[in-house]
């Protein structure tokens, strides 16, 4: 990369990689826009409308100017595209408030985003370290056995449902090995140092996350298996053998290489995956991250934060996008812009 | 190869690494703790300032943070809190014809004065032609409400008096009254002024502004006459109004039957004497807010004040409508004037005291940003901790006034949903946990744990819509209700856990009506009914008949709810026994109230209703709620039941209360305007080995005792729970 640009004598211009990745966050933004506005009709889609702010409803102690005041703040007594320009104008600001508490509805979704940004690296440290070694291991073992039990395994995992995975997983660990599961740290016990409670902490990630792996070590390592069959099969491995390398040689060195490509691009599209699988198991967790909050918005129908967790969801799923994207280039010289 | 053994690394990591995190945490785990208390719950608090917060959850943590003027002891009886006591008088002003008459009134009451204190009268005043009437007593602590105007008109004659009305009227201040000026406060009682003047045979009195849309208006004298004026001047549709003042233009480009009225009467309550009861506080002296100020009566006013603003949203403004000023003539002393008498006033007192020293001037933001979640109270608990959508910690508050609490700390867990809260509670992950009804048996019988069952203040029902012509026969109401096997949802629905309901008021309150008989489950007798009513399987195909309409309507309910689309199913199956066709559909909430509640346009409804300690049901019964968003929403129109509830709501002496509330508990139930089901009997289950009580005596000792059931649950004492440790010869 460094070479290319010296060739062309600019030292000033962008190196087409990043030229690539600033043309990608161009685009982006219309699809962002896009993605809001399609979120904002589908909410105001859901039946009912949208003044049903808790205990409106059925309150008839509510003063008839409170509601007035709350539907004026929330512009519900403007047109439906007015009431979108406005919500983004306060989003932007800051000025958008959860139904709920009143509080800054980004305030509200941002304080969780550490927390599901930890569960989703965590799930993909796991279905990435794990299917990576299984993918090659079924390979290595193509039609034997072994192979046909991790086959199995796989579509085990696949078809089962996570909701369920994570219930059975609470029962297991709260009610037979009575050990706490539930939240982000263990209730009511003081650690005394922080290594412990940084276990402590790493044990909740954990568990959710693992049920989030599932799906991912098992169709991962599909892939990862497929891959590398194809690329055993390719022309370059019979030359490789008949260098005379060693089985392993051509396997790690020649064929994983190579095979590694789709792979990337399947771990791009984990980080939405989940995202969105985090709403349900966050739920069932008790887990303090975006997921739960979404799930609550939605049931409380805080119209102001599903806003804000939906563009803040696509903002990170449109940057998962990209870094699959990139890191495709990175892997491939054949597709690296220039 | 080395690849390959790097592969391997970070799965070996991580499974190391959560190997040595199970034992940390095993190890961690404490399984008895003793020096908390823990509650879990499936939904979270919005908001912790007991003026603006709405959920359930909010009233749990809220109890433990705050203090009201009142409370309930453990037998629902109404006592002091931060107020050391209380006393209600009653101020009556009686309007006479002439001076002369009231001269002469005053002279028979003066002459009868051995009669004065049967009747708690304590002193008369003349001004003009009214007399002022002071009610009270130095042995009631409630003295008011109409009871002693018997007794009074034994002396005075009743047709010397000339009535009173209180008329409440709302008005809409963004719109124009006939004149063309705005319809504001001033504006409006400019007109009313006016309306009075052309009304002879009547006198205006008093109007008070009661928030900044209602105006009360008293007058004495030809009431009717008056409402009749006003209703003709100003409380007729703007277009009517403007045209017979000639000004039809104004209104032509507006089609005149969709204007409502600038102004309009929301209640008419017709007396004898105009009756204004007096609350009197005395504060407790030395009580401290967690800061550490003194508590006083400026609190309790400032408190009223924040309520009663419409910037600050309190959901619970109306409950203070009928205030007509309030007063704090000492720092200990806290005077609430009522327009009019109301029952519930003493429950609004119940709710939490907000301090002055710290909002007062604030705005609504800065108060979500510095006080609704970290508030100042006076309660037993104090300094939240509170992490969103996991628990909220709050520490003891060591100089609290009935003495420091037994246990350190009180933490509030959030759970995601049922099941994981079940999982938790059994983990002992908190202390007490409300038990599903199918489960009641299983933890009944499970020596870890005590259950507790006392039946809710709530009821589940049909609600007919009144306005279908189907549901008009009261027959065919009755005989509905004979064919609903109510015992059968009991037994299968609640597992057991509830009892049938005979109408409006829960049947074990001292108000209700233990011995009204329930319909039976009758399928003949209702087959009978529907007979005489016309409705006939004429075409042999099952289902019954009349005028050529099948008997058929929708059941509707709001989804989310288990129980009510069980009950759906059950009374669908039911009515199919004896000819009648139900069809069945579930709608989400909001959706469920916009479209078929609110728009009235259902045929019929399974829905519940939760009604906490008032004898007031006026907004569900009364025929002026019929109009969202009132509650009567199946449009029950009774007007012996319109009576009985303006009486139930000013009257005070409970056992005048009970004899109202039965009677009308009868007229409704033998209407039949909702299929009353039943009243659910919830179960709590606490941890058998955990804590005892240990509460103050009042006299500066303590009471130590195990955890019990009272007839306001067994939490009642809850914040005084304490270690087993320090009673350990107590049986369970």
């Amino acid at each position: 990369m460094v070479g290319a640009a010296i060739d062309r004598a600019e030292p000033e211009a962008l190196t087409p990689m990043w030229t690539f990745i600033i043309r990608r966050l161009l685009i982006s933004i219309p699809l962002l826009i896009g993605i809001t506005i399609i979120s904002f009709l589908i909410i105001n889609l859901a039946p009912g409308g949208q003044v049903a702010l808790p205990g409106m409803e059925m309150n008839p102690g509510l003063n008839p100017k409170v509601r007035e005041m709350i539907a004026k703040q929330f512009h519900f007594d403007r047109s439906l595209p007015v009431q979108y320009v406005l919500m983004m104008k306060d989003m932007v600001t800051g000025d958008l408030t959860s139904f709920k508490d009143q509080r800054s509805a980004i305030g509200k979704v941002l304080e969780r985003l550490p927390a599901t940004l930890a569960l989703s690296v965590m799930a993909f440290l796991i279905s990435t370290g794990g299917s990576l070694p299984l993918g090659i291991y079924a390979s290595r073992h193509k039609g034997r056995w072994r192979d046909k039990v991790i086959s199995v395994a796989s579509f085990a995992m696949l078809s089962l449902p996570s909701f369920w995975v994570a219930y059975m997983l609470v029962l297991l660990i709260v009610r037979v090995l009575h050990i706490p599961a539930l939240g982000l740290s263990t209730f009511g016990v003081d650690f005394q140092n922080g290594f412990r409670e940084a276990v402590d902490v790493s044990w909740h990630v954990f568990m959710p996350a693992v049920v989030l792996a599932l799906g991912g070590i098992a169709g991962e390592s599909r892939y990862m298996r497929a891959s590398m069959v194809e690329a055993m099969n390719e022309d370059y491995i019979r030359t490789a053998r008949a260098k005379g390398l060693s089985e392993s040689a051509v396997a790690y060195k020649h064929a994983l290489r190579n095979s590694l490509r789709p792979i990337v691009t399947f771990v791009g599209y984990l980080l939405p995956a989940f995202l969105g699988g985090a709403v349900i198991i966050e739920q069932i967790f008790g887990y303090p991250g975006m997921g739960r909050l979404m799930y609550q918005a939605l049931l409380e129908r805080d119209m102001p934060v599903l806003m804000v967790e939906l563009t803040i969801g696509s903002a990170l799923l449109l940057v998962g996008n990209m870094i699959a994207d990139v890191l495709y280039a990175v892997v491939d010289p054949r597709v690296r812009p220039n | 190869m080395l690849v390959r053994k790097l592969l391997l690394v970070p799965l070996v990591v991580i499974i190391a690494w959560m190997i040595v995190a199970f034992f940390v945490v095993r190890n961690a785990h404490v399984v008895h703790k003793v020096d908390e208390l823990t509650l879990g719950s499936i939904g979270e608090p919005d908001d912790l300032n007991p003026i603006i917060s709405q959920t359930t959850a909010a009233s749990e943590v809220a109890q433990f943070l705050f203090n009201g003027l009142l409370k309930y002891d453990q037998d629902f009886n109404v006592v002091g809190d931060l107020a050391e006591d209380y006393r209600i008088t009653q101020t009556s002003t009686a309007f006479f014809n002439s001076d002369a008459d009231a001269a002469a009134a005053l002279d028979k009451l003066n002459a009868a004065k051995d009669r004065w204190a049967a009747m708690k009268l304590l002193a008369v005043k003349q001004d003009a032609s009214r007399l002022l009437l002071q009610f009270g007593s130095a042995t009631d602590r409630v003295t008011a409400g109409t009871s002693y105007e018997d007794d009074l008109f034994k002396i005075v004659d009743r047709k010397a008096l000339r009535p009173v009305t209180v008329l409440t009227l709302e008005f809409d201040k963004d719109r124009k009254l006939p004149g063309g000026a705005t319809a504001d406060t001033e504006n409006v009682k400019k007109l009313i002024a006016a309306v009075a003047g052309q009304t002879r045979a009547a006198s205006l009195h008093e109007m008070i502004a009661v928030g900044e849309s209602l105006l009360s208006v008293s007058v004495a004298g030809d009431t009717k006459a008056f409402a009749e004026t006003l209703t003709r001047s100003f409380v007729m549709p703007l277009a009517q109004a403007a045209a017979t003042q000639g000004a039809a233009s104004l209104t032509a480009d507006k089609p005149a039957e969709t204007e409502e009225p600038a102004i309009s009467i929301m209640e008419s309550l017709d007396e004898a004497l105009l009756n204004e009861p007096v609350f009197t506080f005395k504060l407790r002296k030395g009580v401290r807010w967690h800061d550490n100020q003194e508590v006083t009566a400026h609190d309790a006013a400032f408190t009223y004040y924040s309520i009663i603003d419409p910037k600050y949203r309190s959901p619970r403004a109306s409950d203070y409508w009928t205030i007509k000023s309030v007063a704090t003539p000492d720092d200990y002393t806290f005077v609430v004037t009522y327009r009019v008498p109301y029952t519930d006033c003493t429950s609004s007192w119940m709710m939490g005291l907000i301090p002055r020293h710290i909002l007062e001037g604030k705005s609504g933001n800065w108060w979500a940003d510095h006080f609704n979640s970290t508030p100042i109270g006076t309660g037993p608990y104090k300094n939240v901790e509170w992490v969103h959508n996991e628990y909220l910690k709050m520490q003891a508050n060591e100089d609290y006034f009935e003495g420091p609490p037994n246990l350190k700390s009180f933490a509030y867990r959030i759970l995601p949903d049922e099941f994981v809260n079940q999982v938790a509670f059994e983990a002992r992950g908190f202390d007490v946990d409300g038990v599903r009804p199918d489960q009641v048996a299983e933890y009944k019988h499970n020596p870890r744990f005590r259950t507790f069952s006392r039946p809710a203040d709530a009821y589940d029902y049909i609600g007919w819509n009144l306005k279908k012509p189907l549901f008009q026969d009261k027959r065919v109401r009755a005989a509905l209700a004979y064919a609903v096997n109510v015992d059968n949802i009991i037994k299968y629905i609640y597992r057991g856990q509830a009892r049938a309901s005979n109408g409006p008021f829960p049947y074990h309150e001292w108000y209700g009506s233990p011995n009204l008989p329930t319909i039976p489950y009758d399928p003949e007798k209702a087959k009978a009914l529907l007979a005489e009513a016309g409705w006939k399987d004429r075409d042999s195909d099952g289902y019954l008949v009349k005028d050529g309409k099948r008997f058929e309507f929708n059941l509707i309910t709001n989804n989310g709810n288990a129980l009510r689309l069980a009950i759906q199913v059950l009374v669908q199956s039911d009515l199919k026994k004896i000819g009648i066709k139900v069809n069945t559909s579930t709608y989400e909430w909001a959706a469920f109230i916009k479209n078929y509640i609110n728009t009235q346009t259902f045929d019929a409804c399974v829905l519940g209703w939760s009604l906490g300690k008032s004898v007031d049901q006026f907004q569900l019964w009364h025929s002026s709620m019929i109009k969202p968003p009132g509650l009567n929403f199946c449009s029950y129109n009774n007007k012996e039941v319109d009576a009985l509830l303006s009486e139930i709501r000013t009257t005070f002496d409970r056992q005048k209360l009970t004899s109202l509330c039965q009677r009308m508990q009868k007229i409704v139930y033998d209407d039949q305007p909702f299929l009353f089901l039943s009243t659910p009997i919830p179960t709590t289950a606490i941890w058998k080995d955990q804590y005892v009580v240990r509460r103050p005596d009042g006299k500066g000792g303590w009471i130590v005792g195990p955890i019990e059931n009272t007839p306001a649950g067994v939490t009642y004492y809850m914040q005084w729970w304490a270690p087993r440790s320090i009673a350990p010869n107590l049986k369970p």
